[in-house]
Formats: structure tokens, sequence, C-alpha cells
């Protein structure tokens, strides 16, 4: 089965490729740039739900465990959140470098665990009794 | 004697896309991103794609993410890679098969890395939440866009120079 195998670099091919990069450059300007600033609480989301809040301007270690035997150890220093260990198989978690803007993650997707930095103007939200109460 | 050859080339071509798959996490790539990766293995299966049409390069596909996530990963990494070759496969045959007078081999691989990563992110965001993959997005994007790029270049240079590979059954 011979095939004819078009030429590469010609015109209609070098546009498609221009514009595939220009769309990735489109995608790459919504994320980042409306998140470009220092966050200032770094939270901790498993199966997608917030578990924890924690205050960059504090330095801790802290280690979460989830439910199906995970354990992840991040620190947090000079409002920087890094993972130092994990017990996941691939360690892509550790591997990340440490995050600080507004919407960077590091994500274990073995355990289903992100750390995420978000900006928060008052106080984290603290799931707590209901104000006022029911009569 | 037709179909026996057929199975054995396509075992043969198996064992090839696994081999790359395992060279390939032998290789440590100085990425500022860790979990990326060149995607060898794509090499066999684009080949393949060429050669013997979308079903054969779907099967393969299915059966090296199957060898690989068995062998190095879990049950998990599976649905991602599934999610993944799935999509690209589709777009690059579909590429392939309405503009294949207009694009080379290149432009299909890049987009099928741009869609491998998308599927794989899709999988990901039903798990842990679109709000905390958002961030992969972009890098992901020009992660799959490039090893696309390369992939396809290595693939249509060895398609050029090997017009009888794999010979016809």
């Amino acid at each position: 089965m011979k095939q004819k195998i078009p030429e590469p670099h010609n015109k209609k091919e070098i546009w498609f490729l221009l514009s595939l990069a220009l769309l990735g450059g489109l995608l790459a300007l919504f994320v980042y740039v409306p998140h470009n600033t220092g966050g200032n609480y770094v939270e901790v989301r498993i199966n997608g739900k917030t578990m924890q809040t924690y205050p960059l301007s504090e330095n801790r270690t802290e280690t979460i465990r989830t439910e199906d035997g995970g354990e992840n150890t991040f620190y947090i220093e000079k409002n920087r959140v890094t993972m130092k260990e994990a017990n996941c198989h691939d360690k892509i978690c550790v591997n990340t470098r440490s995050i600080s803007k507004n919407g960077e993650t590091i994500v274990c997707l073995p355990h289903k665990l992100v750390l995420a930095i978000i900006t928060e103007d008052s106080a984290p939200y603290v799931p707590d009794a209901v104000v006022g109460g029911i009569p | 004697m037709k179909r026996t050859a057929k199975i054995a080339e396509f075992s043969l071509f198996t064992a090839l896309a696994f081999v790359f798959s395992y060279l390939e996490s032998l290789i440590p790539l100085p990425l500022p991103f860790p979990g990326m990766k060149l995607g060898l293995a794509n090499l066999v299966i684009l080949i393949f794609l060429v050669r013997r049409g979308f079903r054969c390069a779907l099967g393969l596909s299915l059966f090296r993410n199957l060898l690989v996530s068995l062998t190095f990963g879990n049950l998990f990494a599976l649905a991602y890679s599934m999610a993944g070759s799935l999509l690209s496969l589709t777009a690059m045959e579909l590429m392939r098969k309405y503009g294949s007078r207009d694009f080379s081999l290149i432009s299909v691989s890049a987009l099928g890395g741009i869609l491998h990563n998308m599927g794989q992110l899709f999988v990901a965001s039903l798990i842990i939440g679109p709000g905390s993959i958002l961030w992969y997005l972009p890098i992901l994007y020009f992660c799959g866009m490039i090893t696309g790029l390369l992939i396809g270049f290595l693939s249509e240079q060895c398609i050029r120079r090997l017009p009888d590979f794999p010979k016809q059954l």
C-alpha cells in the first residue's frame, strides 16, 4: 500500500500549525494572566473537596492522610508551598516545583489530592455551626 | 497463513510499542514540569496508523496502554491513557481522511499530541475537579504540540526512508 505523503512545510500546513500555537497562546493568556499575583492561602483538596486551608504567612509542615492510605507531606516556607514527601507510586507531586501564585496547584493524582493556592480577602471559610439557628 | 502472519505482526508491534514505553521511562527528561514524556511509543502507533489503518492502530494502542499500566502504573493510569489515546487517534484519523492532501504527518501528529494530553486532563478533571487542573492546561497543550511535532517528524522520516516497512502481508 504505497500512498502519497504530502510534502511538509506547505503553506496550508504552516498556517495550521501557527493557528494551533496561537490557540495555545490564548489559552495561556486566559489561564495565567488573571492569576499572576501571589495568593495568601493554600487549600488542600481531596477528591475535589476542600478539606483544609492554611495561611501562607505561617511556616509549617503538614502531613495529609487520605482514606486509601495515601500520605503526603508538604511544608510552607516564605509564602511558598512545597511537597516534601509522598508514598504515591509516581512521585510527580514531589517533583513539582513549589507554588506561590494564585491558581497554582500541586497535584497528586494517585491520591486524588490537590494543593491549590487561593486568594482570600478575609479569613478563610471555616465550616461552622449555623449562625442564628432555627427556633 | 495470512491470518497467522497478521497476528504475529500485531504482536511484534505491540511488543515494540511496549519496549519504547519502557525505554522512555529510563530516560529522565530535564523538564521543569514533571510527568511529561516524549511519547516514543506513539511513533510505532503512528506508523501503524499510516500503514495498517485506524482499527489496527487503535487495537495496538489499546494493548500497549493495558500492558504499560499493568506493568508500571495502575488501573487509574489506564483510564487516563485510554482517554488520551482514543481522542488523539480518532482526531488523527479524521484529519488524515479529510485533509491528507494538505497536511503531512507532522501536522496530524501535532494535533494528536495536543488532544492526547487534553483527553488525559479531561479524565483528571472528572476525578479532582476542573478548577484544580486549569493551571496545567496551557502547559500540557504546548507540551503535547511540541512532542507531537517531534514524533510526527520522526514518523515522516521513517515512512519516507522505509517505504516497504512493515511489509505488506
